[in-house]
């Protein structure tokens, strides 16, 4: 990794961020708080970039469209940089809170920065490098639309709009992957937490503004609470390692979902998703305040809300919930235009998602790629939420007990109201602020966190059941910043019983930040030691394999040749670096998201046998071997295919703990 | 004046607090040990079945951590001797005795203090003496031998024993963290960056706050600035470490 390759991403990055104060300043002519432009210019800027670049996408070709896209934004940001030295908008923040705001920001940078790092090299996390990294990475190097790394004769059922972004930061920067998803996971945090503060602090103060994006980063399972049941001293003298290992769990819980803290290291796209969503909030709550700007404001409004649901399609009915709930109550206040507005938003929106390339046009448009979604209205589940055990049976926790092997718990069993105390009371005190002290601008952000934690109790993925719980995910950071809301609220309550309500709010406050606090010492912990006995021999394949010409697909032995083997790092993890690192199709399926039933079977034979047909059938080239992790019967096969010269030896790695092989066909003999 | 008293005393309590963290000494786990539902049973051993195993330290090592298992009453406690050898039957490099105690748990980890250092980048041979008056069954604990944790060889009556299991074992260092702090750098660069940045961000933080209160109560401008910091990361590092 070279510090000129990260700085140059960074800067690539930050680009749709200038460029969205420019368009902040255009649609809030009114706003001179510098902390209010910065804060929302990067949800409404990646909103509008990511659009910008997936729209043209369509019909351009990837090259011209990327670089396009990046002079416009770049005209845009170099404005703003004149504007911003022009007008001098104030920094009205004490030099006081600015250190705290900032200090507290770089808590939440760091943690997400290693969350990210440890899932690339120390298998911390498996999803993001194995799929969307791979994504990312093979965007980067071949055509649009791009294929399944696993499955590279056909398109994916999945989200491409973020991988897109990343993509084009490594082709317009010829920078690497991790730089690249690294420099853009990380603006998306910042910008989420700045679109936070500045929606808010519109609506109320920066005081709420604070509390609620720090509700939103920091909030998680109130693990702390059994942290005492933690096996601390357990078979190591040294309590730092067992704690070390605790990071995680501390900050996820039995009921299938997770803090904010682990979502750039599981899933950037979402990330991508919820700064731009931040955007689309901020300019709703610019129009409703009054802006002259209208028109243009809805608008820009719908891109950010349209770019959300296409980086992640599963934030769109938490925010069309949320819409309906701001038209209805506009409409209530017999505010018919706005109302009006607020639904053309939300149809827009809704239009605009179905531009980009991705999940939800492949479903909209009835294509058979999107036959391959498969989802379930059942009622029967309402006010459950899914749990870890759907994924792996007994899964538990090592803080409080849980219900043996049950795939669902109801809202109100034990173990949610164990991990998720400060949700209740969050909720309970948001209605009592709305319904006693008329505080209405509580109503969408409680109903967008009510929302997602509903959704799991109506709906199902029927291909991968779990996937429902990441609305629970989303509900925790949600509910989160209703906390923060209802937090500053309590703090700036004043009357006899001031004391109480702060001593309320500080209390909520700590449930809420609780395991994200505690976790926050043992971060550093995760990056210790690699999880690849042979990284850097690895990153030599990667390189290798990248330097030829993109479409390369490759049988990885010893590897998986399943999903579940794909997330692990059994076999050295090899298989993830060729696939992300290497731009090279592995194509093994993976799952019914492509052709998963007929890549799978085929690849089986290749990895038992080097079936010939199987070999030609998947279009296999390459084939990358870990030599000293290869069983009896796999050194055979290799030698046996070596002496009938279908294998030939193109590269060993420098150590000798990786080769790779020309495997030849029997049409290019 | 009296701004000054609190100022001045938060900077010399600070001051002290970062001292002691960076020269009172602590073990420092130098190998990493799998999760504990890794471990097995080795044994019974015995003064006649010596559970033995080939490690290699890669750094200098003060303490060796073994989980052992005496099957008798709770409470009921075997003295036992670490020797390390240079290879089995050879030379000797140091010797440790602790006690084995049988605890409802099962396995007891038992620290041995080593009376001379190992030295780094070299094979040794620890081997566990069992007195032979010892009435109780004793049991060494054990793990499979593919892990990257454990790099070397079981041994069993001073030959190889199974060649799929290992003894769990854990090898501790001790030394401050003003000089452990250049070997974090070098091995695991990464964390100490990590670490540093985590602690900027937490002193930024507590900076900000002891100003934001410090503009009504003065006298608490300094002492929440300074003292906070040092003193959260004393409780974590000793707590975690000691």
């Amino acid at each position: 990794m070279s510090p000129i390759d990260l700085t140059l991403a960074f800067v690539l990055a930050a680009v749709p961020w200038l460029a969205g104060v420019r368009l902040v300043m255009w649609l809030a002519p009114g706003e001179s708080r510098l902390p209010i432009l910065l804060g929302a210019g990067g949800g409404v800027g990646i909103g509008a970039f990511l659009l910008a670049l997936m729209t043209p996408l369509r019909f351009l070709p990837v090259e011209i469209a990327a670089r396009g896209v990046f002079i416009l934004f770049v005209v845009l940001a170099i404005w703003a940089a004149v504007e911003l030295h022009r007008r001098r908008p104030g920094w009205d923040i004490s030099s006081g809170w600015s250190m705290l705001v900032f200090g507290l920001l770089g808590v939440v940078v760091v943690g997400a920065a290693i969350n990210f790092a440890s899932g690339v090299w120390n298998g911390a996390t498996h999803e993001n490098l194995a799929v969307r990294m791979a994504m990312t990475a093979h965007m980067a190097a071949g055509d649009w639309p791009p294929a399944d790394p696993y499955a590279p004769g056909v398109e994916r059922l999945y989200r491409y709009t973020a991988q897109g972004w990343g993509a084009s930061v490594m082709r317009i920067g010829g920078v690497g992957l991790f730089e690249a998803v690294l420099a853009i996971t990380i603006t998306s945090v910042v910008a989420i937490f700045g679109g936070i503060f500045a929606t808010v602090a519109s609506l109320r103060s920066y005081l709420f503004g604070l509390f609620a994006a720090a509700g939103f980063v920091t909030a998680a399972h109130a693990s702390f609470l059994g942290l005492w049941k933690a096996p601390i001293g357990e078979y190591s003298v040294s309590r730092g390692e067992i704690l070390a290992g605790l990071d995680r769990e501390l900050v996820q819980g039995f009921t299938g979902s997770h803090g904010f803290a682990l979502l750039p290291g599981n899933d950037f796209t979402n990330v991508v998703a919820i700064a731009a969503g931040f955007g689309g909030a901020f300019l709703t709550v610019q129009l409703l305040r009054g802006s002259s700007a209208r028109i243009l404001l809805a608008a820009l409004a719908a891109v950010c809300f349209g770019a959300m649901a296409a980086a992640a399609e599963q934030t769109l009915p938490i925010a069309l919930a949320t819409l309906a709930l701001l038209a209805l109550g506009c409409a209530v206040r017999r505010d018919w235009r706005a109302a009006l507005t607020v639904t053309l938003i939300a149809a827009a929106g809704v239009a605009l998602a179905l531009v980009p390339q991705g999940s939800l046009s492949a479903i909209a448009f009835g294509s058979e790629v999107g036959s391959r979604a498969s989802f379930g209205f059942t009622p029967e589940n309402f006010l459950t939420l899914p749990t870890d055990a759907m994924l792996y049976s007994a899964r538990t926790s090592p803080f409080f007990t849980v219900p043996a092997e049950q795939v669902r718990v109801s809202f109100f069993s034990p173990i949610v109201l164990k991990e998720f105390p400060w949700v209740f009371l969050a909720f309970g005190l948001g209605a009592y602020f709305i319904f006693r002290a008329r505080r209405f601008y509580l109503v969408p952000f409680l109903g967008m966190a009510l929302t997602a934690f509903l959704i799991p109790g109506l709906f199902t993925d029927r291909v991968y059941p779990i996937n429902i719980a990441r609305f629970t995910s989303v509900g925790v950071y949600l509910a989160g910043l209703v906390a923060g809301l209802v937090a500053a609220e309590l703090w700036t309550r004043s009357g006899r019983y001031r004391t109480a309500y702060r001593a309320v709010g500080v209390t909520l406050m700590i449930l809420v930040m609780g395991s994200w606090i505690a976790s926050a010492p043992l971060w550093p912990a995760r990056l210790y030691d690699t999880a690849n006995a042979s990284l850097s021999e690895d990153l030599e394949v990667a390189a290798f394999l990248r330097d030829g010409a993109y479409g390369r697909r490759a049988l990885v032995l010893p590897g998986p040749t399943t999903l579940a083997d794909v997330i692990t790092d059994d076999w050295e993890g090899q298989h993830k670096f060729v696939v992300a690192f290497g731009a090279t199709s592995i194509p093994l399926g993976l799952d019914a998201y492509s052709e998963g039933g007929w890549y799978g079977a085929h690849y089986r034979r290749a990895y038992d046998t080097l079936d010939p047909e199987a070999m030609e059938a998947l279009g296999i080239d390459t084939v990358v071997v870990a030599p000293q992790l290869l069983s009896a019967d796999q050194a055979e096969m290799l030698t046996r295919a070596e002496l009938d010269d279908r294998l030939v030896l193109d590269f060993v790695s420098s150590d000798g703990a990786r080769y790779v092989y020309a495997y030849l066909s029997d049409d290019n003999d | 004046m009296t701004d000054r008293v609190p100022a001045i005393g938060s900077v010399i309590a600070a001051t002290l607090l970062w001292f002691a963290l960076l020269l009172v000494p602590v073990d420092w786990s130098v190998s990493s040990v799998p999760a504990a539902g890794s471990l097995i049973n080795i044994g019974p051993v015995s003064s006649y079945v010596v559970p033995g195993q080939t490690v290699l330290p890669a750094e200098p090592v003060d303490k060796i951590a073994v989980p052992i298992r005496v099957g008798g009453p709770f409470g009921s406690s075997v003295p036992i001797r670490l020797l390390v050898l240079t290879e089995p039957g050879g030379d000797e490099l140091a010797a440790a005795a602790a006690t084995a105690v049988s605890i409802p748990a099962g396995f007891d980890l038992v620290v041995f203090e080593l009376d001379s250092p190992l030295a780094p980048s070299s094979w040794a041979y620890l081997e566990l003496e069992i007195p032979p008056e010892t009435q109780w069954p004793i049991l060494i604990g054990g793990t499979k031998s593919d892990l990257s944790e454990f790099p070397g060889q079981l041994f069993l009556r001073g030959e190889d024993g199974w060649s799929d299991q290992d003894i769990f074992h854990q090898l501790l260092r001790r030394q401050n963290l003003a000089s452990r702090i250049p070997v974090i750098w070098s091995r695991h660069r990464a964390t100490f960056l990590g670490y540093l940045a985590l602690l900027l961000s937490v002193a930024a933080i507590l900076a900000g706050l002891g100003f934001v209160v410090g503009r009504r109560r003065p006298a608490l401008r300094w002492p929440l600035a300074l003292i906070p910091v040092p003193v959260m990361v004393a409780t974590y590092y000793f707590y975690a470490l000691l």
